[in-house]
């Protein structure tokens, strides 16, 4: 059968280090804000690892990760990143074996690009004016 | 004796942790002196102790708290973990013990579970790992708080 469990890491110096490990994801998450706002680090993540003791592999997903200067923005984010998972999987298995996938939108990408063009396009159209109108 | 917030619950839960941090100091974990002088005294009746000096063999019930053994309905002391039925207090609170002795970390575990009578407790429980000299890591410490329904 599957363990889940859920595992508390925090940033000092460079380095994640394991704080403590959770059988519940808000505990978890509660005790992460609570260690950020804390000011005592630099980061704080919160994975959860469900493991399989058929296989033994267990697939880590990060559910939030937050470094000291996303700290403002942090409060208008908590509800947001509290139901958003999935933001980086990775199996580990005994082999050793790590795969990892990650989620991107590049919508927004796309839509900067077309407004940039558009306004790359307006500045010509007016340089050409002003030539016309000089000429 | 039981606690009516849940608040008051989790608080005792996040006090114990935030102890064993600042004592854990550069061996990365918490003196057994230490949490005996800080905690131990504090805590005894909801509180008990597992032997795991010899990794090759089941970790063993050292002592057990009175309310914990009230809230078991058994007196384990001296027992392997595994001789606590599944779906008692004790029997649910072990799933992550490898973890906080491999990884010498604590790790809470909250849930519920019945008494023979019915009576209905929701638990919280912290685990943390102590040590007596060196890295190696002796004994487990446990922390109960709890609230019937």
């Amino acid at each position: 059968m599957a363990k889940k469990t859920f595992e508390l890491y925090t940033l000092k110096n460079g380095l994640w280090q394991l704080d403590c490990v959770f059988n519940s994801k808000q505990d978890a998450t509660n005790e992460a804000w609570r260690q950020l706002d804390g000011g005592h680090f630099d980061g704080i993540r919160v994975d959860q690892e469900i493991y399989d003791a058929n296989t033994n592999s267990a697939i880590v997903t990060t559910l939030l990760k937050r470094l000291k200067g996303d700290e403002k923005k942090s409060a208008s984010r908590r509800s947001e990143s509290r139901n958003h998972h999935a933001a980086h999987t990775r199996v580990k298995s005994s082999k050793g074996k790590k795969s990892s996938t990650r989620k991107g939108s590049g919508a927004g990408h796309l839509g900067l690009m077309v407004i940039s063009v558009c306004l790359i396009l307006l500045v010509f159209v007016g340089l050409a004016f002003v030539l016309i109108d000089k000429f | 004796m039981s606690d009516n917030s849940s608040g008051m619950e989790r608080r005792m839960v996040v006090q114990k942790l935030d102890v064993w941090r600042e004592a854990r100091g550069d061996e990365g974990v918490m003196p057994m002196k230490t949490a005996i002088e800080q905690m131990f005294v504090e805590i005894a009746p909801l509180s008990f102790v597992l032997d795991v000096t010899d990794k090759n063999e089941e970790p063993t019930f050292a002592s057990i708290g009175e309310t914990v053994i009230e809230l078991q309905e058994t007196d384990l002391i001296g027992h392997p973990i595994s001789a606590a039925k599944p779906d008692s207090l004790m029997g649910q609170i072990f799933e992550t013990l490898s973890v906080v002795i491999d990884k010498k970390v604590p790790a809470t575990v909250s849930g519920e579970f019945k008494q023979q009578s019915g009576q209905k407790h929701f638990y919280r429980c912290i685990l943390m790992p102590l040590s007596a000299a060196s890295e190696k890591i002796d004994i487990v410490m446990g922390a109960i708080s709890f609230k019937t329904e």
